[in-house]
């Protein structure tokens, strides 16, 4: 059995989802470690976690400040290895403020914060590191909880038709096409608006984000 | 040099959903203010920056706007400049 891959999950003034992302690496098989988001990146690493939370306290506009940050700055070189990123919620929004992903996540409409579980179903997109050997159609159970999840392309919903692996069942937030995911051109960057990580084990109501992590953790251990 | 007060005024591009507003203009309704409609809700920056001239302060708000402060994909902006006084703005 190889080694398990090395995890970083970027820790940002305001995260609150570093634990539940920390141990769900763990469940899948992953060797994760805390890292500051004011250090970019060690060679070392071959997944980048970026979990959910109010870096910097959503100040100005979700997730603006965090895609400053030297961490974040680094993923284009983790990518460039072959490795993996992964953004949720928060995540998510650092993603699209540091142009790693396209598009924007606007505040939900109708507007508020809403926290529930909820279904997403994977697409025919769902393919490469983060969900090989998820058919499309499948069913996810996993938690939603923000209040600036309303993803819009400006090239409307034909620009993201092959890039959103996940797709929500009941739109919980007004996003264009009911997207609740987006991947990046080469499948190896993943903003995920709901949270796998928090859809790790049964007893707390579903384990069906393990599905994600375990796919990326074949992925890599195929991929050298 | 001189210095200059540089306000960046930061709102939703039209046409792009502003549940903001939506849902002030609602709270406002039910205070009993008939017929509110609120176009939308942004946001304001301030700040003093100096610089050669009028130009060059607009033009250094313009390239911040452009890298950081604005999401073209949500968002437009409207950028003042007036010569900076003694006192805050």
């Amino acid at each position: 059995m190889n080694a398990a891959p090395p995890a970083a999950v970027i820790v940002f003034p305001g995260s609150n989802g570093d634990r539940d992302l920390f141990e769900t690496f763990e469940r899948a098989g992953f060797a994760p470690a805390y890292h500051l988001s004011s250090e970019p990146l060690e060679p070392g690493v071959r997944v980048a976690g970026l979990p959910g939370g109010f870096s910097y306290g959503d100040y100005w506009r979700a997730g603006m400040l965090a895609s400053q940050a030297p961490a974040v700055r680094s993923l284009p070189d983790l990518v460039a290895r072959d490795g993996l990123v992964l953004g949720i919620c928060n995540g998510f929004q650092i993603l699209v403020e540091s142009d790693l992903l396209p598009g924007a996540l606007a505040g939900n409409a109708p507007p508020g914060f809403r926290h529930r579980w909820l279904e997403v179903e994977t697409t025919p997109a769902a393919a490469g590191p983060w969900f090989s050997g998820i058919a499309a159609g499948t069913v996810l159970r996993m938690p939603m909880a923000h209040g600036e999840g309303r993803y819009l392309h400006p090239d409307g919903p034909g620009a993201i038709a092959g890039r959103m692996p996940l797709r929500y069942r009941a739109n919980p937030n007004g996003s264009m096409a009911d997207a609740a995911a987006l991947l990046d051109e080469s499948g190896r960057i993943l903003g995920v608006m709901p949270h796998p990580e928090r859809a790790s084990e049964p007893d707390i109501g579903s384990d069906d984000g393990m599905a994600l992590f375990r796919s990326a953790r074949a992925w890599l251990e195929g991929s050298g | 040099m001189a210095r200059y007060r540089v306000s960046v005024l930061v709102r939703p591009r039209p046409g792009v959903m502003d549940p903001q507003a939506e849902a002030v203009g609602e709270s406002l309704g039910s205070l009993g203010y008939p017929g509110i409609e609120v176009e939308w809700v942004g946001r304001t920056l301030t700040m003093v920056l100096d610089a050669p001239d009028r130009a060059a302060a607009r033009a250094t708000a313009d390239d911040m706007c452009a890298r950081i402060l604005v999401n073209p994909n949500l968002e437009t902006h409207e950028i003042t400049v007036t010569a900076a006084g003694d006192g805050p703005g």
